[in-house]
């Protein structure tokens, strides 16, 4: 009994060995790769063709989007959350429209132009005539003057005091005329002209109620293509159409915001039609796809990831410049300060391979800082480093480092920057409980020591990750930025004067002081005409390019799944319901 | 033996009867003994005892196979199990799709196929299991010394020495764990043995709790009484009657918690408390895996990513299991009161 219980056991041990040393018959290598597509990339944005037609739109319909969370007050002052600027945005105007596509500021709201000072300090927007409240009224300067001078009034507490920053005066010169005087020119700044107007003829002209306004909760005056019907808390909000809409009455009947926690539940419910469009989460999208009734919107996103490769010693942090904004001599990475080991890291990554497996296909890679969601600014000419092993190779043993004694890691052997016979020793981090994050660490970890590298990689608590970001000790780091905007200007990540050990974004401690008056420079073009910004923002790219103090991984992407109810859905990466009021129900 | 010397033939015949012919019953005889009655547990510690030497062999296995536990290629991602194919082609039943796969991985047989990053699932299996298995049973070891000395003091000593170790063991459960969690990622690098540390000093809290009280019941009993109204020493009495009479409960909580330490291990890779990526372990194996079981191929719509969920979790749920059932039966042979049961 015993003994037969033991060669069971022996049997079993046995065969699991010899499963495991089994000599192979030789492999058959087939050319012809098996296709293993984990999600469709579907990288072009869908075009539609928008033909004019000659039997008048369909009326009616209603279109329902669905929600995580639901907006906390409607006033377009006091909100901060996304959730809440949805439902507001239907109902009060701004200065300034936006490109749905570039991202561009462009006159399609109420101001219909605007003429700019020689110095670019004094702009003087006109704007649209015949705009009118649904109360009657009609929408003009006061407005605009009444709520920018709310933000900066004691009697208001709006997380919006910024927008104010920079700006000297605000006067109306007559009722369809705004001059905004600045103090320097920033082009980045504009957007802050962007919020939205309130009613100025229904508040006391103290700004004594803003804060307490019944308004806030129902805002029942409008100018936009929507007005405010009924909202119930943590459930739905609805609005109906606005027949005085100045761009034209939408033909549908009203939009719903519905609250569903549940991102299953959201998805079970647009496929049911219950709701007509909600986020994707990336393992929802082969459903969404496979779906006949639905429609998948994936655009670029504006946020990036990518492994910062810190210029400066670790051990030695130092600030960017000196009291004095002079530039402070860093001390050099004894590695990564070596352009030649940026650029073979670089050269040594499998882009497609991280995108496809690592990021399951919700990326595409790009060249530099700026990204295509900013249309105007980004360069599409430049090229993204290719995965190319040989050269990476080269690039290393050209530079001085070579694996002399045959162990698998190179050593510094003539090279620019380190000791001699320094082994080529790099620190990789992260921060740990991302899955994504950790797989691209020992994937960069396994690409990059197959050519020589000696990589360490750890996946540490956020917070500790980030106080070596901040503190600069660190040599590479996987991270990403996210919601950078519909301005192209980042120089918090790369000008000298954010390389402060403990606080700043230029935590890479690049610096080029070429690449500091740029930035100046892109910023401070007088009217802020994208053409010029542009020159300035190809240069910056390109720079970036060579001198890789990031090594650019992927951009995002973002998913919107929505319903094939309405005909004439455009949908672009910066705005969904751009041209709202032209859908119409599909027959 | 006495009686085979005997001259009487009737003597003699009852002498070859083999019944009569064992030897005296001990306790630890008689535990055994049972125990080889019990085909479940045994079924039990071979399967443990077959995880723990192919774990060990891991660097030897992987070097047949030919492929590291943290080598990616992220081309050949996905790959499903090679063993069924491989029967399949072995039997003549499909020559194409074996060798196919082949082909794909260069010649290596996954025989379990891929991760998301193409690495190989059963080599990672073995190595991830010296690390779950070390940890469980170092911090379960750790948890035992320390629960069962400071519990059976406590219960068995009682007055003023329970008290106080009770106001210890209420503080430091009173303590947030994640608070706990967060300091210790502060102070030390994660790393498999501060892992261990960790887990084990936290652990014994229940395990000490649980001898406390039955210490207690125990000490109270009649032969406890009987020892000490004979002059018995503590330590005698201690060794000799109460720490016996709680080995059931030991033991079940030994195992118990060995299960849960192999869970706890993969919870806390969250905090970056975990053993650092890449280095695998079944509990984060199967962690990653959660999130990619959505994945499916867009042709077929089959699911990609089911054996990297699959076979880890039926490897952790048989494990737990495996030890929970050797708790059980070493309990059943242990227990003096389960004895004249069978």
């Amino acid at each position: 009994m015993k003994n037969r219980r033991l060669s069971v056991l022996a049997a079993l041990l046995i065969a699991a060995m010899v499963l495991a040393a089994c000599p192979q018959p030789t492999p058959v290598v087939e050319t012809v790769k098996e296709t293993v597509v984990v999600t469709q990339v579907v990288t072009q944005t869908e075009e539609v063709v928008v033909t004019p037609t000659p039997v008048p739109p369909v009326q009616g319909g209603v279109w329902v989007e669905g929600s995580s969370a639901d907006a906390t007050i409607l006033n377009p002052i006091l909100a901060s959350d996304s959730a809440s600027f949805d439902v507001l945005g239907w109902f009060f105007p701004s200065l300034l429209g936006q490109d749905p596509f570039s991202g561009a500021i462009v006159p399609t709201e109420m101001a219909a132009s605007w003429d700019v000072s020689e110095d670019g300090l004094v702009w003087t927007f006109h704007l649209q005539d015949g705009v009118m409240w649904s109360d009657g009224e009609q929408v003009n300067a006061d407005d605009f003057k009444f709520t920018y001078d709310a933000i900066g009034s004691d009697l208001v507490e709006t997380p919006r005091k910024a927008n104010l920053d920079n700006i000297e005066s605000i006067e109306v010169l007559d009722p369809l005329t705004i001059q905004v005087t600045y103090a320097e020119v920033k082009c980045d700044a504009l957007n802050n002209l962007g919020l939205g107007w309130l009613p100025s003829h229904l508040y006391a002209e103290d700004f004594s109620d803003v804060m307490d306004s019944p308004l806030n909760e129902e805002p029942t005056v409008s100018a936009g293509p929507f007005i405010f019907n009924e909202w119930t808390r943590d459930d739905n909000s609805t609005v109906l159409r606005n027949d005085g809409y100045w761009k034209g009455a939408p033909n549908m009947d009203g939009w719903i915001y519905k609250i569903v926690p549940d991102p299953g539940a959201r998805l079970a419910q647009l496929q049911t039609g219950e709701l007509d469009l909600i986020g994707v989460q990336p393992e929802q999208l082969t459903t969404v796809q496979l779906d006949a009734n639905l429609n998948l919107h994936k655009f670029k996103d504006d946020g990036y990831s990518y492994i910062g490769l810190n210029q400066a010693n670790p051990a030695n942090p130092q600030a960017g410049q000196d009291e004095d904004g002079n530039l402070v001599e860093q001390d050099p990475h004894p590695i990564l300060s070596d352009l030649a080991v940026r650029q073979a890291i670089a050269h040594a990554l499998d882009y497609d391979a991280i995108i496809s497996k690592v990021y399951l296909g919700q990326g595409f890679q790009i060249a530099s800082n700026v990204l295509p969601a900013v249309g105007w600014a980004h360069d599409p000419s430049l090229q993204p480093y290719a995965f190319d092993t040989e050269l990476a190779s080269q690039i290393l043993d050209d530079a001085g480092w070579t694996d002399s004694d045959e162990d698998g890691v190179r050593e510094c052997n003539g090279c620019a920057t380190a000791e001699e016979g320094a082994t080529l020793t790099i620190r990789l981090q992260t921060n740990a409980g991302n899955t994504t994050r950790e797989d691209l660490g020992a994937l960069v970890q396994d690409q990059l020591n197959g050519i020589g590298f000696d990589i360490q990689f750890e996946a540490i608590e956020f917070g500790t990750l980030v106080g070596e970001l901040l503190g600069q000790t660190f040599d590479m780091v996987i991270i990403g930025w996210t919601g950078l905007g519909t301005d192209p200007n980042d120089d918090s990540f790369w000008h000298s004067k954010f390389d402060t050990p403990g606080s700043g974004f230029n935590f890479v401690s690049y610096q080029n002081p070429r690449i500091d008056e740029l930035l100046e420079q892109a910023v401070s073009v007088p009217g802020c005409a994208t053409e010029e910004r542009a020159t300035f923002y190809h240069e910056i790219q390109q720079i970036i390019n060579n001198d890789i103090p990031y090594v650019f991984v992927t951009g995002s992407v973002g998913n919107t799944g929505y319903s094939k109810k309405f005909n004439g859905t455009n949908p672009g990466p910066w705005s969904f319901y751009h041209n709202v009021e032209t859908w119409s129900l599909a027959q | 033996m006495t009686v085979a010397q005997a001259d009487s033939p009737a003597l003699a015949s009852l002498a070859a009867d083999p019944q009569l012919q064992r030897k005296p019953r001990t306790y630890w005889s008689m535990a055994l003994q049972s125990l080889r009655r019990d085909l479940v547990t045994l079924i039990a510690f071979g399967f443990l005892a077959i995880m723990a030497v192919l774990s060990l062999l891991a660097p030897v296995i992987a070097k047949s196979i030919g492929v590291g536990p943290n080598d990616t290629n992220p081309d050949n991602a996905f790959q499903q199990p090679y063993l069924g194919p491989y029967i399949q082609w072995r039997t003549g039943q499909d020559p194409i799709r074996a060798p196919l796969m082949l082909g794909k991985s260069g010649g290596v047989p996954h025989w379990l196929g891929t991760d998301q990053l193409g690495r190989d699932q059963f080599v990672r299996l073995l190595y991830g299991g010296r690390v779950s298995l070390g940890i469980a049973l170092a911090a379960a070891a750790l948890t035992l010394i320390l629960g069962v000395t400071i519990g059976s003091v406590a219960g068995f000593f009682g007055g003023a020495v329970d008290d106080l170790i009770m106001w210890f063991i209420n503080t430091l459960s009173s303590i947030p764990g994640i608070y706990l969690l967060i300091i210790v990622t502060a102070m030390f690098k994660p790393n498999p043995i501060t892992l261990t540390l960790f887990l084990g000093l936290l652990g014994w809290i229940g395990t000490a709790r649980l001898i406390r009280g039955n210490v207690f019941k125990v000490r109270a009993l009649d032969f406890v009484l009987a020892a000490r109204s004979v002059g018995t020493r503590n330590a005698r009495i201690m060794f000799q009657h109460v720490i016996p009479n709680s080995l059931p409960i030991i033991i079940v909580n030994a195992a118990i918690d060995i299960g849960s330490l192999i869970l706890a291990e993969s919870a806390l890779s969250f905090l970056g408390l975990g053993v650092q990526p890449p280095t695998a372990t079944w509990g984060s194996m199967l962690n990653r895996a959660r999130n990619l079981i959505f994945l499916r191929d867009p042709e077929t719509g089959a699911s990609l990513a089911l054996h990297l969920l699959s076979i880890p979790g039926i490897l952790i749920t048989l494990t737990v299991l495996a030890l929970y059932l050797i708790g059980d039966g070493l309990r059943d042979a242990l227990d003096p009161m389960m004895k004249n049961l069978r």
